[in-house]
């Protein structure tokens, strides 16, 4: 043992470390035995002994109370997350396509859309909701039918088919959740992230989308959503058709023709209504990323989602907040920083998938 | 780490009845608490140490770590099986450091000086080095020795060294690649060793005492 030890090997060896840091004479007489046989490894074990000590890192311990408070803290989120999510993980319903019951997974992503089967209507909803769960009293909480979660990871989008055919473009970082089955009256699905629906027309079963605090209810349309991060704000934007949005906090309405939009600043605040920019607002389902006066930290955000990466940001000391503009069709991740780095003077690094942004000084 | 004690005044029941860190993982993944506050009690701080050597601020991390443990609960169905929970934990604590910086944008930028020595301000104060070696000179060029480093050498080699990962896990807490964790880690040996160059007698001296 030990023969053939590089330096590295020593370094992390607990047993020489408890030599070099923590020398006793049970482990004295050891090393000591050992060195006199080994005379020839006294540079190795030299050198590895110096950097064992060169690399004391400073040491951070939490205090005890503070540990305490941590974990109780921690309890208490857990207790409201489970409260809350006593949702229906089951909805007892009677299948709407019992024949189907066989097939293995309906709900898998798909290439294609049958068009056939999608109203006439298209619409389309642009949402940022918040990433929490809907009120529970929204929810049909019986036992039965299985929950269905599609998630994606940051840099991933999919194409899902729902139970009753309507098809969701559903962005990177995002995720579904609906039963097996709609009931009878009503279709019901909740989102995180974003996601683009095209709703297959029923008027008997009303088709909402549910968030923390908001409900957007259409018959036969198509519509997208997004949701990221728990503080940002919420938008709809309908292209054609019609869709009500409902604030479930303050039970306050407001219904959107093609061409408007909706913006929720926070919780139970005020819905305005704006006109939106429909090529703007399906960029992100046409592989096109869109920057336009963004903030910078902002563009960040959205580049980690869509390529699926993380980025550190070294010596970003503007004065006034630095933003982007642009628009990147198809491009990749190299392409898009060159030209942001072009533009706001700074230098990057990609390692797989951590990017270094170090911003140059003047 | 034990558990005992520890572990039982959180849940009040017995732990150790998952001998191994998998089953404990399985058994939180199935939504056992007990098994959710040992995984708690084992890596809190390592996670500590690491996330403050990240930045410095008690507060900004123990709300990574609140942030960090409470998104484990919440994904309990969904999470993998990592190989080293340890190194799954690092991992999505650096990453949630990183955001939270963004989010909040409280720092425009982390700071330069992480992953120091310890004791580097007040020079020769606590003597905890090795008897039988060096002299105060020597430990000063010691601790000066790895502020000679980059950053991220430093970081790699805390990981590796300090926290024992191999240098896959490395790779994965860095996020970069494993030729990165190799390149910081032997160019911050090989640049540790020059810098020590000098202090090499201390081990001649015990050869020789020994011969």
């Amino acid at each position: 043992m030990y023969k053939n030890f590089d330096i590295e090997d020593f370094v992390r060896d607990d047993k020489f470390r408890e030599w070099v840091l923590r020398p006793n004479p049970e482990i004295n007489y050891f090393w000591e035995k050992w060195l006199l046989q080994n005379a020839d490894k006294a540079e190795i074990i030299n050198d590895a002994r110096q950097i064992i000590l060169a690399t004391k890192f400073q040491r951070h311990e939490i205090s005890p109370g503070n540990r305490e408070r941590l974990w109780e803290k921690i309890d208490r989120s857990n207790q409201t997350f489970d409260q809350q999510t006593q949702l229906p993980k089951t909805v007892n319903i009677k299948p709407l396509y019992p024949s189907d019951t066989n097939k293995p997974d309906r709900s898998k992503p798909i290439r294609r859309i049958a068009y056939g089967t999608i109203a006439a209507a298209v619409a389309l909803v642009f949402l940022i909701f918040n990433w929490q769960q809907p009120k529970s009293e929204e929810v049909a909480a019986k036992p039965e039918a299985r929950l269905i979660v599609k998630s994606n990871s940051p840099g991933q989008k999919s194409e899902l088919r729902l139970p009753d055919g309507s098809i969701v473009y559903l962005n990177a970082e995002s995720s579904l959740r609906y039963v097996e089955y709609f009931q009878e009256d009503k279709r019901q699905v909740f989102l995180q992230g974003e996601a683009f629906f095209q709703v297959v027309k029923d008027s008997l079963r009303p088709f909402t989308v549910f968030t923390k605090n908001l409900a957007t209810t259409a018959l036969g349309t198509s519509f997208n959503i997004q949701a990221f991060g728990e503080k940002e704000q919420i938008k709809v934007a309908l292209i054609t058709g019609k869709v009500i949005v409902r604030d479930t906090v303050t039970n306050n309405s407001l219904s959107l023709d093609p061409g408007e939009g909706m913006v929720l600043k926070e919780p139970a605040a005020e819905m305005s209504k704006n006109n939106i920019d429909i090529e703007k607002t399906l960029y992100w389902k046409n592989q096109t990323i869109h920057f336009d006066n963004t903030d910078f930290y902002e563009a960040i955000d959205y580049l980690e989602r869509w390529y699926g990466v993380q980025f550190e940001i070294e010596n970003y000391s503007q004065k006034a907040p630095l933003t982007c503009s642009g628009v990147y069709k198809n491009q990749s991740l190299d392409n898009v920083l060159n030209i942001l780095g072009f533009a706001l003077n700074f230098d990057y690094e990609i390692d797989k998938k951590k990017i270094n942004i170090m911003f140059k000084s003047k | 780490m034990t558990l005992n004690v520890t572990h039982n005044k959180y849940t009040g029941k017995v732990l150790d009845k998952f001998t191994s860190s998998q089953e404990l993982w399985d058994a939180f993944k199935l939504g056992s608490k007990e098994a959710y506050a040992k995984i708690y009690e084992e890596h809190l701080d390592a996670l500590y140490d690491y996330g403050m050597h990240i930045l410095n601020n008690p507060g900004f991390i123990e709300d990574c770590i609140h942030d960090l443990y409470v998104g484990l609960w919440k994904n309990k169905e969904n999470l993998g099986n990592p190989e080293s929970v340890k190194g799954y934990l690092l991992t999505s604590m650096r990453r949630i450091i990183f955001r939270k910086v963004k989010k909040e944008r409280k720092y425009t930028s982390l700071p330069d000086n992480s992953f120091m020595p310890e004791g580097l301000p007040e020079i020769g104060g606590e003597d905890n080095l090795t008897k039988n070696s060096i002299n105060t000179g020597n430990q000063l060029r010691l601790k000066r020795a790895l502020t000679a480093l980059t950053k991220r050498q430093r970081e790699a080699i805390y990981l590796r060294f300090y926290h024992n990962l191999d240098s896959a896990e490395v790779a994965s807490v860095m996020s970069i690649s494993l030729e990165g964790v190799y390149n910081h880690i032997s160019k911050g040996v090989g640049r540790l060793k020059d810098l020590l160059k000098h202090s090499t007698v201390a081990i001649f001296a015990i050869i020789h005492h020994l011969i």
